[in-house]
């Protein structure tokens, strides 16, 4: 299979599942048209995108994209718009500066007749990075998020599901993919860099998410996260790895959409997404919790669901053959990946128990019911996703899909076969719900007592237990600076370029025109020597007249001597 | 003496004389209602017209004197028009900009009299394939660079700003910077030929003064000082693409030509709009203009992207094939240079559109918009989408000009 279209098939079912679920929720919102006309036009731009054969064709789909998104965001609040908007867009100009440095390298404009160009001398190196950089900040790496988030407060979460959670992850990684394996021979140098790029990004988001409340914004600060995973396998090089990252790059579009629909389930029945204000909805949306359950543990990677399938395959990518100074980096980023997975799964925990599993606050209605069905529909698809992807991952992702992609067999090293370890999972919780039940063992309900003695309001957050990581020694520092937003790249990118701007303002700009300003002034004062002289008296000028006559006079006669 | 009444109307001048005339027939439209509430009506129209119909001879002439005489006619219109409202400091900005160009042309001219001196006519078709000596080169540059307002001679345009919008508009975006453009494309992308290091140089004072010009905008606070820095530093690129000469540079200036006026004149007409209802030109005394003038504000927006060079607006493609006509002829720092500047462009529009269209409402607006106003920023804005979405057509008829001029 192709893989443009692989992008193009999977990108228009996980945007109409999005969009399927929009139709009840922007009905509550009432902003339906624009809406569904940007994410439209967006669907086919990415089409565009991924189905274009030349270089110019599809840098015009990439950057209507940059338009779109900043008049989707634009929807819920323009100031986060702005901010997309410069995040993004310093990635769309590296991209088009990248891709002219290839044109001019190469002089090809066909991407699917591309030959690879060797990344042995600065100009390619520096397209390469140009691109992967673009690539990478499509996808929302950690650095380039702050815009992610901020949405995550001001936009809806079907547009969270739509943009960040789907289509930037296609667009972002198949660029990616198409930069490492089809425009360039990336080298050793170059391969560690990006991964390091990706495993930064898995660690710093993961932490991030940690300590959030909200549950979108925790959502948000994860779509950034799992970016890393994707990067780390295609970046590793090897095939596995890039299939691997392919790999995730769906299952994540899968989990996350799931994840940010359920957030907009709680939105729509609550319009709350605050998790300390949350609690107890496991009872009142079943739904919505199971989804949640099975997108948490997929997010995290435990096997069997598909999250574990693809995370898998990136780790035996980055296990797989290197010189031996890249496989010392390789193993180092491979205890990042998994230490991130550990906090992910701690992260959704959280969640899980403030929202879902904990005791419902007083504030929050007693008559709180699952969505409608049309909204159900969306989110039971994409759970089944999840577990029919990890449990038949081989049959029905790998062999069709993945193989001819990266056009090779792809081997694990050691042995993982998914469906017989379901099987074996299944049997095993079995086995115990068996043992629990012959037991008999008895229990009671009860409700939070300290010595004995029963308290009133005696509800525990899980969001301010969380929030004792901030006090961490090593981390107290990490969380300081981005709590003054000193990860955001393109603030400082933006603080460079105002520096610099009053440096050459001054000196270039204002000194010229204090010169030239100069010069006029110069130019009135010597005009004004001769306005004197123009008084609009008739003796003066008769005088003047006289005056001339006579100097002309005199040099004719001097000339006459002459002769 | 040199001097014939001679005329060319070739497929370079015929494209000038269109994008030229176009626009300025929009500004023209959109003046009858600026202008209506103002005394001096007859100086205005007279004047503007004036202007346009030398910017007609000086494009179809082929003598370099009669250029040089219509060159001096918008000089002097333009000195009228800055001066419009005849205050104390308008008519001090109209002077330093007719002193400015004055003194540049005026150093051009003695270019020409060396060319009359050297070769012995000014015959346009005579002169064709001579190889001109740097020194000639340099004075002929002197005038172009302060008509189209290039460092060192550029401090003009923004002080220009305090004419009337529509005059803004044709001045600064539409027409007069881009006599010097036009001069350049016709006498040194096709007539004379300059030494390759001569170029080089220009090329670096070229790219500096448009990243100068880029982010002295972030600088300011004038919404009409912001644009017309802005019109300074996107004609580094038509420069820019000019001076490397090839076909995809040479084809990428003249689309840049077009899209940057129908642009420009749409964010000048805007500001007109907002500068006339609200009285102030101070960003920080404007904004949430978005409710009370949103056709306006969604011109902004379209002309503004397309300025900037996102896809799918014309601007973009403009600017991606300057930018990659430099990387093919091996200037890959210039390269460089104009994303940086198209970045700080970025920065800055954005910044000009959220301080007048977003956030609480600072100035209300007094008074309706006329339909003309309205309706003319509109098709400015549309205009520089469709350049984009159907830039096939524009591209074709610049195919043929390059065709023409056999490069």
């Amino acid at each position: 299979m192709d893989i443009s279209l692989f992008f193009t098939i999977f990108s228009w079912i996980l945007g109409g599942l999005v969009l399927v679920y929009s139709i009840l929720f922007a009905q509550k919102r009432k902003e339906g048209l624009p809406y569904f006309l940007y994410a439209l036009l967006t669907l086919i731009c990415a089409s565009g995108a991924f189905l274009a054969d030349n270089f110019i064709a599809f840098l015009v789909y990439w950057g209507s994209l940059l338009i779109l998104l900043y008049a989707m965001i634009g929807l819920g609040s323009f100031k986060t718009a702005t901010r997309a908007l410069i995040m993004v867009g310093i990635g769309d100009f590296c991209l088009i500066l990248g891709v002219a440095y290839l044109i001019a390298v190469s002089g090809n404009i066909s991407i699917n007749n591309f030959t690879p160009l060797a990344t042995d001398n600065a100009l390619n190196i520096s397209a390469f990075l140009l691109i992967a950089v673009g690539a990478m900040i499509k996808a929302g790496i950690f650095g380039f998020h702050g815009w992610i988030v901020e949405a995550a407060e001001t936009n809806p979460s079907t547009t969270m599901a739509f943009l960040p959670a789907s289509l930037d992850k296609f667009l972002g990684i198949y660029l990616l993919v198409r930069t490492c394996k089809d425009f360039f021979v990336v080298n050793d140098v170059l391969s560690v860099i990006v991964m390091a790029i990706g495993a930064l990004t898995v660690l710093l988001a993961v932490l991030m998410a940690l300590v959030q409340h909200d549950f979108k914004k925790l959502l948000a600060f994860h779509a950034v996260s799992q970016v890393g995973y994707m990067v780390l396998g295609i970046a590793s090089g090897t095939l596995i790895g890039i299939a691997g990252g392919l790999f995730h790059m769906l299952n994540h579009t899968i989990y996350k959409t799931c994840l940010f629909l359920n957030a907009g389930n709680i939105e729509y029945r609550i319009g709350e997404t605050e998790l300390s204000k949350l609690g107890g909805l496991s009872k009142l949306m079943p739904i919505t919790f199971i989804g949640t359950v099975v997108a948490s543990l997929s997010i995290s990677g435990v096997p069997p669901f598909n999250g574990f399938a693809s995370k898998w395959m990136i780790y035996q990518g980055l296990l797989g053959s290197g010189a031996g100074w890249v496989s010392v980096f390789k193993i180092v980023f491979l205890v990042m990946a998994m230490f991130g997975s550990v906090l992910t799964l701690a992260s959704f925990m959280k969640v899980l128990y403030s929202a879902f599993i904990g005791d419902k606050p007083k504030e929050l209605p007693s008559d709180i019911k699952e969505v409608p069905l049309l909204m159900q529909l969306p989110i039971l698809m994409l759970a089944l996703l999840c577990i029919i992807l990890g449990v038949f991952a081989n049959s029905l992702m790998i062999k069709p899909f993945l193989e001819p992609l990266v056009g090779a067999k792809i081997e694990y090293l050691g042995s993982w076969m998914p469906d017989t370890a379901t099987v074996l999972i299944v049997l095993s919780l079995l086995a115990g719900a068996m043992v629990y039940s012959l037991s008999r063992a008895a229990f009671r309900t009860t409700g939070n007592f300290i010595g004995g003695e029963k308290l009133e309001d005696s509800r525990v957050l899980g969001t301010d237990f969380y929030l004792s990581v901030q006090d961490i020694k090593p981390l107290k520092a990490f969380y300081h600076i981005a709590q003054v937003g000193g990860f955001d790249v393109s603030k400082h990118l933006t603080v460079i370029t105002n520096v610099s701007s009053y440096v050459l303002f001054y000196a270039v700009d204002r000194s010229i025109n204090f010169i030239t300003d100069g010069i006029g002034k110069l130019v009135f004062v010597v005009s004004a020597g001769f306005k004197k002289v123009h008084s609009g008296l008739l003796d003066r000028y008769v005088a003047w007249l006289l005056l001339g006559f006579v100097l002309l006079i005199g040099v004719y006669l001097k000339c006459l001597n002459c002769m | 003496m040199g001097l014939e009444l001679l005329f060319l109307a070739d497929k370079l001048s015929i494209f000038m004389a269109c994008v030229s005339g176009f626009v300025g027939l929009l500004i023209l439209i959109y003046s009858i209602g600026y202008i209506s509430q103002y005394h001096g009506k007859a100086e205005f129209f007279g004047f503007m017209i004036l202007f346009l119909a030398s910017m007609m001879g000086l494009v179809f002439s082929a003598n370099l004197l009669l250029m040089y005489i219509f060159w001096e006619l918008t000089a002097f219109c333009s000195w009228r028009l800055i001066g419009f409202y005849r205050m104390e400091k308008d008519l001090w900005c109209a002077d330093k900009a007719f002193i400015v160009t004055f003194l540049g042309a005026s150093i051009m001219l003695a270019g020409l009299i060396m060319i009359y001196i050297n070769y012995g006519t000014l015959n346009l078709y005579a002169l064709k394939g001579v190889e001109v000596s740097n020194l000639i080169f340099v004075l002929m540059l002197a005038g172009i660079f302060s008509k189209s307002a290039q460092l060192p001679l550029s401090s003009w345009l923004p002080d220009a700003g305090v004419a009337p919008s529509p005059v803004t508009a044709l001045l600064h975006a539409a027409v007069l910077v881009k006599i010097g453009v036009y001069a350049y494309a016709r006498l040194f992308s096709t007539v004379f030929i300059v030494s390759e290091s001569a170029k080089f140089w220009l090329l670096a004072v070229i790219m500096f003064s448009g990243l100068v010009a880029a982010v002295s905008a972030l600088r300011e606070n004038n919404i009409k000082r912001i644009l017309a820095y802005s019109t300074i530093s996107q004609l580094a690129y038509i420069f820019l693409g000019l001076i490397i000469n090839s076909a995809l540079a040479f084809g990428a200036a003249l689309l840049y030509i077009l899209v940057h006026s129908v642009g420009k004149a749409g964010l000048f007409l805007t500001a007109g709009i907002v500068e006339q209802k609200t009285h102030t030109k101070n960003l920080n005394q404007l904004g949430g203009l978005m409710k009370s003038i949103p056709l306006a504000a969604i011109s902004f927006l379209l002309c503004a992207f397309s300025i900037i060079g996102l896809p799918p607006f014309g601007g973009f493609f403009s600017k991606f094939y300057v930018i990659l006509a430099a990387a093919s002829a091996g200037h890959t720092v210039l390269a460089a240079l104009g994303i940086i500047t198209a970045f700080v462009t970025l920065l800055y529009l954005i910044r000009l559109f959220d301080g007048i269209f977003l956030g609480e409402v600072k100035t209300p607006l007094k008074g309706k918009v006329p339909a003309t106003m309205n309706s003319v920023v509109l098709t400015c804005g549309v205009i520089s989408l469709f350049i984009g979405i159907f830039v096939r057509y524009p591209l074709n008829f610049i195919n043929s000009i390059i065709i023409a001029l056999g490069k």
